[in-house]
Formats: structure tokens, sequence, C-alpha cells
């Protein structure tokens, strides 16, 4: 040991000049479709106008593509394939296609009325998985008309989530139930064209974080979470410091802190945030920060979150969330779509695919003949590239992921794809650029959870290439 | 200067029984991370020499862009001999009185002693300034 | 996974179609996108596949031996998979699975036996001069073959009698005398009686010696005869030669209908053999009913097998269950002579069957289709209701069921029908010419209460309201068919208010379409109900074991069915019953004991022990019945021994012992319980989860009618009351439970050596409570198993004493009420058992019953007074300050027509039309909360929404006293005692009076906006908070904020919750299902949500 700090620290270089950092440009005038003013907030209304919104967008969508897919004229089995307008149009003996909704009846979906007959609102919520080992969950296909239930092998195969908008070709199999032959997405919707620049020396570069989940009760946590301080400001490794300050700006995508108001007492959050507030005050004065809350933050606990409120933070950073210092301290909602030299970046902090993955958790498990086991991971990115396909980041909101009742309105449609799509608070750090249809490309970046991985995500605005940095203990 | 430093992390160390960080010699004497790194090595050699009772954490920093704390330096020692090929920089992140090891964050003005620096400044707004004016008289509804 | 799906017939099928480039074209499109999430298209057989195919089992499992030409049931099964393979082929006017299968061709009497499960059974006459055996009478079975053919069976041939005891003169003797007497009644009664056989028998009632005595067997040509035949005796009216000038007793009162049934052997629901070439069967067109098979057999030739072994089955009986929907006019409750029907869903199903196989629903209007559905529209009502009657024609229900059809429903399309003249409405029975008229009947029953009710004859179909049969057998807060179905299915039902009804017909087909399957529902449930509640079986059971027809269930008490088993014990022995004159009478007889009860907490085990099926089994040990039943004349002329040849009851009445005569009610009570008991043990073995149900229900009636033959001897007004019989029962129970009693305090002493001096320390009618003193468990058993054994030896066979459970600890407050942890073997508690308290009183707010369960919990479950006290101690600090849910301080009543005093839900239902313009009618239940004021408790009952909505404060000190105070004393004094229980609610009442009262002058305050910290008035301009709490910004803000993500959650789970119980994503939640426990819950907490998001809107 001792050679090996002798060879590190007697012929140290000099400190050189103080650089200063890369500048990046992030649009901050676009219309934020997550956006909430809570005296705008309306509760009278239910959350049926958001499933109408959705129908009524991707009905037209998805009906393009089934056009495409199963035209007029398209025979099984020498019988010819008709449309039906509405699900309950659905008639027996007649090959047919229908756009609707997909909903799921689960055993061990969140129950409120279970729980205030037996007594038990407010305990918490232990559950892993809303599937039945047992298989008794249902899938349906739904419009305004009614509902039927999807049964067939093909349905085992392909995740059908909640909240949905799909077209299902098949035939009725009995009565009331739907036997499901293929199924048809939403047609493609555009992206905005990307120029990456051919000047290679500039390699600017975002830090990507989630999950630092701050808990001054843990001195493991502080230390990492201090270190990850250290690291960013270039105290760390100076033989790479100029590499560094390309690094632009740091996205935090949420669950900076950990905090449960049901088992803490009112003083951990105070902790929590003061120990948060040194992190930022020290961290700002080296690079500028977009702050996302995340489930555990206190913000909203409906989607979308609203940023942090000025007033959780002491008085000598208060400055810092002035709309005038938004280019050092961008205080956002969950989720967070931006600009950054010119590349569509969308980022939400890993509600959506955490609950869409307890619709699924037991797929793999209940498929016997599956040849290939699947990583947690690479089921996790499948689901990413899932809700990309769909064109709905949340499926599950409103059913299983809270949301706020938006009347007409349903900010978690994507009318356009972005060119990067990422997820925050994830066990693991992962990528994968898909191609979807029509040739579209989207980078998918899993974001790890900070706390527990110590990772921290370069992505270089350049090449649109990840590397993963990271701290351990 | 040297003598400055030797005595403020002996202070620290053994009168206020409290880690001394690297980050702490380049807030209080303005080092760079550079200088600050030398001298908690020079700390080290002078130190080593006596039965002093604290435990060095290092920082390994390796080139695949891992960055590790290591504190069990007696279990390790073989272990980064074998690493030190993919290694790029070693050095003595902290040293720690204590059992267990609790850093302390704290705000600190670091303008003069940053490395990189937020291509942009804090603006400040006058209106925050003003401070609401006192109420004359209270409502005796409480 | 492509691969896999491949079928290789088809992939050399595509082959063989090469050719067919236009194919090949439009499938290649499908496999382009390989990404994950789209699999290629299958190329499987687009028909079900063998899992999703329709249940097969048509829940009644026939034996071989049932049936007499296997190929019917192979068509039968045939033509059932066909129509299943077809069943998602819902064409409109597709109605050709709705009929019975065709019987064959070649269908004759002399080739095939008939073997059908009877259903019901009517007395009528055959017209056209039909006679057999000098009657035209005939006894009208109607039922289904195992094959599902529909059968109307005319037993013929079968006349009605009476018995009279022979005269005692000589010249009675002389045929020729009697012959002279026989045309002597014939003058009176137009040649209506037959003859007079002389016979053997013994009356019923009393023994007097063995002999039996010559009777005269009086036989009818017409049943209405024998009522006047029976008067003329029984008041001496026939003077012929004085034999009869005094008045006699008349033997044998029964009706004609069961009197076949107790002649033949046949019970309800029985199976009867029609041998081939001994029935007629009846031309198509000479045929009354719309049976499939409609005969004659004379009463000697039919083959009745008891309802036991091969024959215990169920035919495949069609179950129609059925919902009508009214269109309203805005706050009146519908009436037939305004408003339409609107809708009709159909559900039929066969029993035992997992699925029905008939789903229609009939509309005016157009109605988009409903998928697995058919629907059938029409532009007028009359339309309607003239095709849903073809349909009841057609699918030909053997049981109609529903919920509330008996009395709203079924009238209301009847009258409906005739409002607007469709003259052919009210003909669905099945005789075709018989109409259906409605009658109101009033039924009165000592075990059941008094109900009002409509009466429809809807001839050869039972009826079966699930609505009466939950009333009739469970004890609810509420009938609804909401809390019913939560109750027993453990689901909650979206509740459409009748006036949105209206609103959804008079929109679209679409809006139609979402009524539809509303209403489809709702005729859906019943059957889901009848299943769970498993009450055809049940009724079948009972009907089998009692012998009555299963009509009498519903609309008979429980005397008809003793009544019927006496008759048919009695025919066995040569044995006649009385017709007793109902009188009511005044005379008493003393009731069961209760022993005092020691009123107390009891930390240590206390064993139960009970007496098995205690007044049957005395009955049973000491003899009583009317057969042995004497007196001391008797006794002294016969020169009998006593306790030998008799016995003086405790009350002091002489019955015969066994080895004198063994009584009737004794054997039929034994013959339950040995029935009961091989049932029992049929059920252990068996398999089959349909015939299992069978069993159960079977050995459930057996249990019910072996308890009902004491009921039957102390009914004063009944058909054969003996006080005699009932107050001896009584009195051996009294004095056997004060024998039991001293027995184990004797034995159980320390003066025997045992480390305790046992204590009884509560008893009732059959059951004793002791306290053997131990803090074990394990040995409190043992103790109470061997105490009841010991005592049991005391008394005779079958008497016997069990010990059956332990509660510990328990809590006796007083004579019937209590509460303890119930224990049946020492490792776990089975459940926390209670009597008599208030839990289920329906006059009561929930929050009664659930803190009553709570604080029982606390004592008794998890040990812990002292967090009782704190319970209670908190709920009363949430009533105080207004915290508990809106939904648990509802009370519930229902509006009767008139009220002699002000009654608070009736000065509410007339508030609210005069403030809404429509309320509640009479006969809804109205739900009421108490608000606070100075004014009358009358005057101070409020709608729940409207409290919500206005902020209305809470009478706290109403739910305190008048609500929780009495049941929640009764729990905890006996264990703190009673001046400490009082004073816990006598304390918070004293600080109510120093609470906030609303004043006339607080209208007038003008509204300031307050710190949020500190309340105090803010400055114009200034922020959420003053000057001297912005340093304490964060921290409020922190708790504003959680404020607000705790309702979030909740908004959304309730919401959420909401729509998957209406069963819709794309549509508003209508629900008005008060019942409901989450239903005030989302309105409130919309509003609060509302108020806090204004709130933070101001940081």
């Amino acid at each position: 040991m001792d050679s090996l700090l002798q060879k590190f620290n007697e012929t140290r270089d000099d400190d050189p000049e103080t650089i200063e950092r890369i500048t990046i440009n992030e649009k901050y005038d676009a219309k934020n479709r997550f956006a909430l003013d809570y005296k705008d907030r309306d509760y009278s209304s239910q959350f049926y106008h958001m499933y109408k919104y959705r129908l009524v967008t991707f009905k037209e969508r998805v009906n393009r593509e089934c056009l495409k897919r199963w035209d007029n004229g398209f025979e099984l089995k020498g019988n010819p394939v008709v449309k039906k307008e509405k699900v309950l149009d659905i008639q027996g003996n007649q090959p047919c296609w229908c756009i609707g909704t997909i909903y799921c009846e689960m055993k061990y979906k969140p129950n409120i009325l279970e729980e205030v007959v037996n007594d038990t609102y407010g305990a918490p919520d232990l559950v892993k998985s809303y599937m039945d080992p047992e298989g008794a969950d249902e899938i349906m296909l739904e419009d305004e008309s009614g509902r039927v239930l999807l049964v067939g092998d093909f349905i085992k195969s392909t995740p059908f989530i909640t909240g949905t908008v799909v077209g299902v070709l098949g035939m009725e199999a009995d009565a009331g139930t739907f036997q499901v032959l293929d199924i048809c997405y939403p047609a493609a919707i555009p992206q905005k064209p990307l120029s990456l620049p051919t000047d290679k020396k500039n390699h600017g570069k975002i830090a990507l974080v989630s999950g630092l989940n701050i808990k001054p009760t843990s001195p493991e946590n502080s230390l990492r979470v201090q270190l990850l301080q250290e690291f960013l400001m270039g105290r760390l490794n100076s033989n790479i410091s100029s590499d560094l300050s390309n690094i632009g700006k740091l996205i935090i995508c949420g669950n900076s802190m950990d905090f449960n108001v049901k088992s803490d007492s009112p003083g951990s959050l105070t902790n929590s945030l003061e120990e948060f507030g040194k992190f930022l005050g020290n961290t700002l004065q080296s690079i500028s920060i977009a702050l996302m809350p995340g489930a555990g933050d206190p913000s909203d606990r409906s989607l979308p979150q609203q940023p942090l409120h000025k007033a959780l933070f002491k008085e000598a950073l208060r400055p810092y969330f002035d709309k005038m210092n938004n280019e050092i301290l961008n205080l956002v909602t969950n989720p967070y779509q931006f600009n950054i030299n010119g590349i569509e970046l969308l980022a939400i902090a890993g509600q959506n695919i955490n609950d869409i993955h307890k619709y699924v958790i037991s797929s793999q498990d209940l498929d016997s003949n599956s040849e290939v086991e699947k990583t947690d991971l690479e089921h996790r990115l499948d689901l990413m590239e899932c809700t990309l396909k769909w064109q709905n980041i949340a499926p599950t909101a409103p059913d299983t992921l809270w949301a706020y009742p938006y009347k007409d309105f349903d900010p978690f449609v994507l009318d356009e794809w972005p060119h990067v799509y990422v997820v925050g608070n994830q066990p693991e750090f992962g990528t994968r650029d898909v191609t979807l249809n029509g040739g579209t490309k989207i980078k998918i970046i899993s974001i790890p959870e900070f706390s527990s991985t110590g990772g921290i995500v370069l992505l270089d605005l350049n090449t649109l290439e990840t590397e993963l940095v990271q701290i351990e203990l | 200067a040297e003598e400055k430093i030797n005595s403020y992390i002996n202070e620290k160390l053994l009168t206020e029984v409290k880690p001394v960080l690297f980050t702490d010699l380049i807030s209080q004497f303005k080092l760079g991370p550079s200088k600050a790194k030398k001298s908690m090595y020079s700390y080290y050699k002078f130190t080593s020499t006596s039965n002093v009772n604290f435990n060095c954490i290092l920082m390994c920093c390796y080139k695949d862009g891992t960055v590790k704390l290591r504190s069990d330096l007696n279990n390790a020692t073989n272990e980064m001999d074998e690493e030190q090929d993919n290694l790029t920089d070693c050095f003595i992140y902290a040293f720690n009185p204590m059992e267990e090891f609790i850093p302390v964050n704290s705000v600190i003005e670091q303008m003069n002693a940053l490395t990189i620096r937020n291509p942009f400044k804090l603006a400040t707004s006058t209106l925050e300034e003003v401070k609401p004016i006192q109420p004359q008289m209270r409502s005796k509804t409480t | 996974m492509s691969d896999k799906l491949k079928n290789p017939d088809e992939v050399e099928d595509v082959d063989m179609e090469g050719g067919d480039s236009t194919t090949e074209k439009k499938l290649q499109p499908q496999s382009l996108d390989h990404s994950f999430g789209s699999e290629p298209v299958s190329t499987i057989e687009i028909i079900p596949t063998g899992k999703f195919t329709k249940y097969r089992e048509q829940g009644f499992k026939a034996k071989d031996t049932d049936l007499h030409g296997t190929q019917m049931e192979s068509a039968f099964e045939q033509e059932l998979s066909m129509m299943e393979h077809d069943a998602a082929t819902a064409d409109e006017q597709d109605t050709s699975k709705y009929g019975r299968i065709v019987l064959p061709g070649d269908f004759s009497s002399a080739t095939h036996d008939i073997s059908f499960q009877q259903i019901d059974a009517e007395q009528s006459i055959l017209n056209g001069g039909f006679k057999d055996n000098n009657t035209s009478t005939v006894v009208r079975f109607f039922g289904v073959t195992s094959e599902g053919y529909s059968v109307l069976c005319n037993v013929t041939g079968f006349k009605h009698y009476l018995y009279v005891p022979q005269p005692n003169s000589d010249d009675a003797k002389d045929p020729q005398q009697r012959e002279r007497f026989l045309n002597y009644l014939n003058e009176m009664f137009d040649n209506g009686v037959d003859s007079i056989e002389v016979v053997e028998k013994q009356s019923i009632w009393g023994y007097s010696g063995d002999g039996k005595l010559p009777f005269w067997k009086v036989l009818v040509t017409y049943p209405s005869l024998i009522n006047k035949l029976r008067t003329g005796f029984e008041k001496g009216h026939y003077t012929y030669n004085s034999w009869f000038s005094n008045g006699t007793t008349t033997y044998d009162n029964i009706a004609y209908p069961l009197r076949l049934m107790v002649d033949c052997g046949i019970v309800g629901m029985s199976w009867i053999t029609l041998p081939k070439g001994k029935y007629t069967l009846i031309p198509d067109n000479k045929k009354l009913s719309t049976c499939q098979l409609e005969l004659t057999i004379n009463y000697k030739d039919l083959v009745a097998h008891p309802a036991e072994g091969d024959w215990s089955h169920m035919a495949p009986l069609r179950i129609l269950s059925f919902d009508i929907e009214c269109a309203g006019r805005i706050g009146v409750f519908p009436e037939p002579e305004e408003d339409p029907v609107i809708q009709i869903a159909n559900v039929v199903s066969v029993a035992g069957a997992k699925k029905p196989f008939i789903r229609n629903v009939f509309t005016v209007n157009s109605c988009s289709p409903i998928t697995g559905s058919q629907v059938f529209a029409h532009d007028k009502e009359e339309d309607m209701l003239r095709h849903w009657r073809q349909f009841i024609l057609e699918a030909d229900p053997d049981v109609i069921i529903g919920y509330n059809t008996t009395n709203f429903d079924l009238p209301y399309l009847i009258n409906r029908a005739r409002a607007l003249k469709v003259e052919e409405f009210p003909f669905f029975g099945r005789l075709k010419t018989v109409k259906q008229e409605i009658k109101d009947t009033i039924f009165s029953s000592k075990a059941y209460g008094t109900r009002e009710s409509k009466n429809i004859n809807i001839d050869g179909r039972l009826q079966l309201d699930l609505l009466q049969f939950a009333q009739r057998e469970y004890k609810l807060r509420s009938y609804t068919l909401n809390a019913v179905s939560a109750h027993f299915l453990g689901e909650q039902k979206e509740d459409v208010h009748y006036s949105i009804i209206t609103d959804l017909q008079n929109g679209d087909s679409e809006t139609r379409r979402r009524l539809a399957v509303y209403c489809l529902k709702d005729a859906y449930l019943p059957l889901r109900l009848l299943e769970k509640l498993m009450g055809l079986v049940n009724y079948t059971e009972m009907a089998r074991v009692t012998g009555v027809p299963f009509s009498y269930l519903l609309s008979r008490g429980q005397q008809i069915k003793v009544v019927s088993q006496l008759f048919r014990k009695c025919i066995q022995i040569d044995t006649v019953i009385p017709n007793m004159s109902s009188q009511a009478s005044d005379e008493q007889y003393e009731g069961a004991t209760v022993i005092e009860p020691i009123r107390g907490y009891y930390d240590v085990p206390i064993a139960t022990l009970d007496f098995n099926s205690l007044y049957p089994s005395i009955m049973m040990a000491h003899n009583l019945c009317y057969t042995t039943l004497c007196n001391k004349a008797t006794v002294e002329r016969l020169k009998l021994t006593k306790d030998e040849d008799y016995v003086i009851t405790p009350n002091g009445d002489y019955f015969v012992t066994s080895k004198i005569r063994r009584g009737i009610l004794p054997i039929i009570l034994d013959e339950l319980i040995n029935a009961r008991k091989r049932a029992k043990k049929d059920l252990k073995n068996e398999k089959d989860p349909f015939k299992r149900d069978v069993l159960n229900g079977r050995q459930l009636a057996l249990k019910i009618s072996a308890n009902s033959v004491y009921g039957f001897t102390g009914a004063t007004v009944g058909k054969l009351p003996c006080l005699a019989i009932s107050s001896s029962v009584t009195s051996f129970g009294r004095e056997m439970i004060m024998l039991t009693k001293n027995a184990v305090q004797d034995k159980y002493s320390k003066a025997n050596g045992y480390e305790n001096d046992a204590i009884v320390v509560y008893g009732d009618t059959d059951s004793v409570m002791v306290k053997f003193g131990t803090n074990d468990l394990k040995e409190a058993m043992a103790l109470g198993t061997e105490a009841a054994a010991y005592v049991s030896t005391l008394f005779k066979n079958p008497i016997n004493l069990e010990f059956e459970k332990a509660y510990f600890p328990y809590l006796l407050i007083n004579k019937k009420r209590y509460a303890g942890l119930y224990w049946t073997n020492p490792d776990k508690y089975d459940k926390l058992d209670q009597k008599g308290l208030a839990s289920v009183r329906r006059d009561s707010c929930s929050l009664v019953s659930i803190v009553m369960n709570k604080v029982l919990k606390k004592i008794l479950i998890e040990r812990n007074v002292n967090g009782a006290l704190e319970f209670v101690k908190k709920t009363i600090d949430d009533i105080l300050h207004n915290r508990v849910d809106i939904s648990k301080l509802i009370i519930s009543k229902t509006l009767a027509p008139n009220y002699v005093n002000p009654q608070p839900h009736a000065v509410l239902s007339e508030r609210m039309k005069k403030r809404d313009g429509m309320g509640p009618n009479v006969g809804d239940r109205v739900d009421y909360v108490i608000t606070g004021g100075n004014d009358k408790l009358y005057n101070r009952a409020e709608d729940p929404l409207y409290v919500l909505e206005h902020n209305i404060q809470i009478d706290s000190k109403y739910y305190l006293t008048n609500q929780l105070q009495n049941p929640i004393i009764s729990i905890i004094a006996p264990i703190i005692g009673e001046k400490q229980a009082n004073s816990m609610f006598v304390v918070k009442s004293i600080k109510i009076s120093t609470g906030e009262t609303k004043g006339g002058l607080m209208g007038f305050v003008k509204k300031v906006a307050s710190c949020k910290g500190c309340r105090g008035p803010l400055k114009k301009g200034e922020g959420p908070l003053c000057a001297n709490c912005q340093s304490r910004s964060g921290e409020l803000y922190i708790k504003a904020l959680y404020d607000i993500r705790d309702l979030e959650e909740k908004y959304a789970r309730l919401w959420t919750e909401c729509q998957r119980c209406a069963g819709t994503l794309h549509n508003e939640v209508l629900c008005s299902n008060k019942n409901c426990d989450i239903f005030y819950m989302r309105v409130k907490v919309k509003k609060e949500l509302q108020e806090k998001m204004e709130q933070m809107s101001k940081w």
C-alpha cells in the first residue's frame, strides 16, 4: 500500500488554474405540458375524461396502423375480416378487429374498499406484484360501449397493460370473450430532426443521477452523496478534470430524499432537506442542476409531480429558486421534457416503469417454455420500449399509478417521440438503442438508484453514447 | 505552510477527535485538490513512525471510471497490489480517529478554490432584501 | 415463439394453396415488425380451443338406471354441444336455442317409460266427461325428465276421504244400515259420496289401551265436498239413526294434493316413474298445457321414488332470472299506469351449470349490440311486452327468480300490460288458458313475523324471490340488492338511481346500451346469489325431507312440514289424526330455565356444556308423544306400573313408556336424526361438488325439521296443539339444567380433591357455562369433556351432554348478552363470539358496531383492557372533533306511510322534497345524520350528502349519549365498574357544553384571510404567513404538503376503485350506492382536496 501511495502522491502535478465549465444550451421557454398550478386545479371531474381523451387520440393513430396491417380484403381462413367500430359490436362467427383500451383485472391491485372494510387503510403497501400466480387475472378490451374479455395464447406472450390503446384482431370465442390473434399499436408519431455536431473537439455531456435517497441517519448514504459532490466538482480524479469540465449539467431524476411520512418523525424530513441543501449549495458553485421530484420527494403524490418549493430550504439557498437563476438551478416537474443542444430528452423518475413492472413481474415464472431467461434489466428496458411504442409513458395512471384527474387532456400521451428517454430510480444502469415504427430511433437510458449502486450516467451530447461512473464504498 | 497544515490536522484529529478530509484542507487553506492530496500524504509519512491511533481512508480511481473508497487497509493490501494495473490514481481521502466514519458536509463559499467553475453566476434580486413591515397592531382574536 | 404456434397441417394447406398470391401478400406485412411487444400473426385455428369452450356439465348426474334410452341422452348432449359451439353466434333474431330439445318422433306410451322430477302439484278437474274410478278430479304434477322434456302428469282415480269413528250402536255394524246411511248422505250431497269402508284404526291422540277400533272411511267423488261433509259430522247434522246427532270428531283433515302424495309416498321435488303402457299421452290438439308431454295415469300405476341414492339428483331445471327497468317521472317512483317499462333483461341457466346459456335484453327503442348477449329492440312498449311473453313460453323456465320480483317486477309488468291493453300478456304459465292474477296476501308466523306480499299464480313454474329468501333465512342490516350482494358475494355493485334511468333511455342507442348492460347485471346477480346461498338445493332437500311441495316452503309456515311428516308416519301404522278446533288459547306454560348469570369479566376459561338437540332428545328419551299421552284414570284402570310402564313428567303429565308403546314423534325424530347421520357420512365421502351441495342441503333440512317438531306441539294456534307435550318437554329441560348445575358443582369441588371449586356462572335452556377455576385452557377443556360425559350418565338415552367449546376470556354482561373468545381446541381460537349485543341493530349507526367489535377484540383477543379503554377515549375524542367519517354516523330507516309523531326520517323526506323537488318515497330507506343546534331532534335529521356539501356541524353529543354510550358501557362496566364506565362519557359531556356554538351573529362576520401558522389575520398583500411565522415557513409548508399528498392518494384510490366497481373506464361513474363503505369518503375527499389546493396556491 505504501508503495502505491508513494507512486501517485510524491510527484503529483501542480494544480491547474480554475477551469470554467462548458456551457450547454437548454431551451427554457418551451411550454411545460406537465405543469399544474395549484390555483388551476379542479377535482370536480372524474378519471373517465382521461381515458376518453386517450381513446380519441389513439383511435385515429391505431386505426391508421390497423388499416395498413389488416386492410380491406384481408382474410383469415376464408372469412373476410371486418372492422368493428365499438367493442360491444363484436359478434360471433366473424373475424374482426377493433380498437380499445386495455384493462387488467388483477387480484392484488390496491383495493381501498377492501382496506376500509377490513379496517386496514393506512397500513404500508407491501405489494410487489399485482399478478395472481394462480392465473385468475383477466385482461379486457374496453371502450365507451363496454368491454370484452380477451383470451388466447397470444395474450400471454405480449404485455397487455391497463390504459394502453391498441387494435386487436381475432374472433369471439365464447359469449363475451374475444380470442386474440394479432395486435396493432399506434402509427408512428413525429420526431424532431436530430443533427449531432460534427465537431468532435467539443465533447459536451450531461450527468444523470437518481435515487440519492438522502437520509442523515445513514452515514454510508451521507458519505456517498458527499463523494458525488466531490466528483462533480472535479476533485476526486485530477487527471480527468478537463474531461469533467465537459459535463455541462447535472439532471437529478427524482427521489433525492428517502422519506416515508408514516414511519419517520416530522423532524426527519427537515434534516434530510438540510443535508440536501448543503449538497446543492456546494455543487451549484461548480455545476448547474436540473432537479426533478420523485416518489419519495416532498412534492405531489399524484403524477405529474410539481417542482420542489423554495419554502423547503434554508434562507441562504432561496435565491437559487428565483426564476432568473434557472440556468443554475432549474426546478422541474416529473416527468420533464427538455431540449439541450437540439436534443429532445424526456425524463421520468421511474414510477411508471415500477408500476407496469407489477403487472408483468411473474410472466417469466409462468412461462415455463421460455428458453431465454431475461434479466430484470432487460425486462425493464423492454417495458420502457413498450411505453414508447404505446406512445403513453404512464398508461397505468390513474388506475394503479395515482394521477391528477385531467379533463380532456392526458400529458402522458406522446405527440412526438423524443431522441432520448430517461427513466430514473431503476435497480440497474442500462441503455438500449431502439428502432420504432417507421424507422425512428430513440435512445433509452435506465438510471440506477445512486444510494444502492453508486452509479452516475454520463451522456455524450455529440454521440449520444453513455458511460457509467461508479462510486463504491 | 506545511507545518500549519500538519498542525491543523493534529488539532482536529487528536484534540477535537474529528475526521479530517482532504476537502477540509482545500477549503481551509485554499489549496487545489492536487496540493491537498500531497499534504495528506505528507502528514501520513510524518505520522507513520509515531504510534498514532487513527485510520486512513483511501480513494482509488480506476481506468473504467469507477471510484472506490477503501477503509479496511490491512485486508485490502494484497487486493490492491493486484489491481494497480487498473489504477489511475490513489490518495488519502481522510484520516478518521473514530470507529465509524461519519462525514459532515457544510456549505462553504468556494469560489477561490474551485477546480471547475459554473459558467452561470448567481443573480441576487434586490426585492429579496426588502423585509415585510412589522404590523403595528395585532388582532386580539387569539 | 412463432414456430411453436405453427400448425403443420396449416402449413401444408398453405402450400396446397400456393397459387394464392393474394393471401400471401396480405400475410407478409404482419411479420415485418419483429420488435418487442409485437409477435407475428398466429396461424392457429379461429375456433374456440378447449379451454375456452363453455362448461359442458349440466349440473345433474343422471345415473344410467334413470335413463331408458341412452340414445336420448346422446341426442341431448349433441344438441347441447351444437348450441355451445354456436353460442357466440348471437344473431339478433336467432332464438332457436331457446326451446327445449325435441321429443323423439317415435315417443309413445307403449315403448317409453317416463321418469321425471316433479316440481309442483296442484288440484284440478279433467273435463270432457273423463272419469277414472268414479272421479274426474286429478292432481297435476309439473316436472322435467332427465333429458329435459317438460311434463304435465295428471294423476287420476284418487278419491279424497275422511274418517269418523264407527257409531257404538249395534245397528251401525249392519252393512245394510251403512248402505242406507250412504244413500242418506247422497241425498244431501247429490250423490257425491262414493262409498263408506270399514277400517281398523287408532287415534293418535292419547293412549287408552292397545286396541284398534273400527272407523268409517268416507270417500267422496269431489274433494270440494270434504269440508262440508266434515262439518256435518262434527256439528251433528246427520240425524240418521241418531248415530252422529251429538256430533263426532272427524279425522285426517288434509288438502287433496297432499293427501294423494302421502298415500302414494310422493315427497316434494322427488322423482316419479310412469311405466310404459300404464299411462295415456294426451294428443297435442287436446293439451291444456305447453308441456311437451301431457298425460294421464292412475294413481296406483305410478312409481314414486324416495329421494335417496340414485334418485337424489336434480333434473336439468331451467332457471330464469330477470329484471325490469322503468322510466320514471321526476321525483316519482314508477307507477305502471303512467310509467313505461323500457327494458327487460333475462338470464337463463340450468340448475348446477356454471354459466347461463341464455342472456338477452328486451328494449324499447334501438340499442347497440352487446357482446355475449342478445338485444331485442322494439319500437313500441306493447311489442316488447308481447315479445317477452313469447320468450317466456319458448324458454319455458321451471323456476323464475329475481330480486323483489314478487312485489315489484311481476306485478308491474302485469299491471302495465293491462294499462296498455295488451290482453294476451298475462298468460305465461304452463297452462295455456289460465290467466295470471295478482292477489294480496298477509303471511303471519311466529317464526317469520308478519309480512305483506303479493301472490301471482304461474302454474307449473316455481317462483323464488331472492329478496324474500334473504329476508326469511338471514338477519341483515339492509336487504337492498347492493347490501346482499356485498354480504354474500363479496362485491359491491354500481347502483344507478331511478331518476337517471330516464335520461339514459332518452339518449341514444349507446346510452340505452349502457342501461342494458346495467340491467343485465341486475338480472344476473339473483342467479349468482341463488347458487351461492344454495337456495334451490336447500329448499329442494327440505321439500324432500318434510314431504311438502316446494311452493309450500315460501308461502307456508313451519307447521305444514310437521303435519306432512305426521301423516306419512301415521299411515304406516294405521293411525288417524283428529281434526282439532283451532282456537286461540290463553293457556300458557312455563318456558326454559335461565340460570341467573354471575356477571363479570372472566380471565379464566369458561367451559360450555351443551345438550345435543335437547328438546328432540327429551321427547325421545321420555317417549313424549300424542300416542303415549295418558292420564291417572287410564293408568289405574290398566294397572300400569310407575316408571316402568309410565312416567309422570315434572309438571304432572302422564306418558306411557316405550315398553308399552313407542311414540310416533320419537320415531319421526329418530329417523330424522339417523337420516342426518347418514347424510353427513355420505357428505364426507362424496367428491362431486354439486352432489356435496345436495347432501349438505339434505342434512341441514333434516336438522331444521327435527327442531321444528317440538315447536309444532307448543303452537296454540295450530293444527294439533298439545300443551301437555310441550310443557312436559320444557319441564324436563328445566329440571335437567338445574340437575346438571348441581352435579357439576358437587363433583368438581375441593372436597372431592379438585384444585378448585367449579362454579356454574350461567345457563340458558340447553347449555351450562362452567368456571372450573383453572387458568390452563387445555385442562379446562379436559375437565369440560369429562364433566359432560359424567352428567350424560345421569340421564336417559339419547339425552347427551357434550363439551363443545370454551370461552377464554369471557365477558358475561347479562342474560342472553355475552361475548367471548371461542375455542374448540387449545391451540388456536376459532372466533370472537357474541350474543345479544347491539352489533347488528338496524337503527344504530355503523360506528356503534365498529367500536363495539374493536373494543371486544382488544379485550378478548389482545387481552388489552387498557388499550380498549384508550380506544374508547380516542373514539369519543374523534367524535367531539368531527374526525369520524360521516358514513359511520348514518342512521337508516324505512319510510312508512303514516306516523303519529314526527319522525326524523319522515321530516327529512319532506324537507328534501321541498328543497330538491324530489325525495325518498314510501318504502325507501332514508339515510340521515343528526346535526347540531337547539331544534327538536326530528328537525335536526339531515341528508349526509347535504351535510358534506354545506359543512354542517354534526351533533356530537347525540352520537355519544344516544348511540354509543349504552352499548359501550354495557361492555366495559363489568370490567372497570359502572361508575368509572359512566364517567368516561360524563366528563366529556360536560366539555361539550363549552364547545363552539353556531350563533346567528356568525353570519355577519367578515371573512378575513388568516395566517397558515398561527391563524392570525393577514394584512392585504401578505403571503400565506404573517411576519412572525415566516421563520417557520419550511416546517409549515411541509405539513401542508403532506396533507395534500395524503388526500391526493386517497382521492386517486377512491375514484379508481369506483371505476373498477362500475366496470368501465370510459364512462362517468353514476353510482348512488350509499351502502358502500367508501361512498361518502369519496365525496368528502373531493371537497377537501379542492379546498387544500386553493390554500396551497397561496404559498
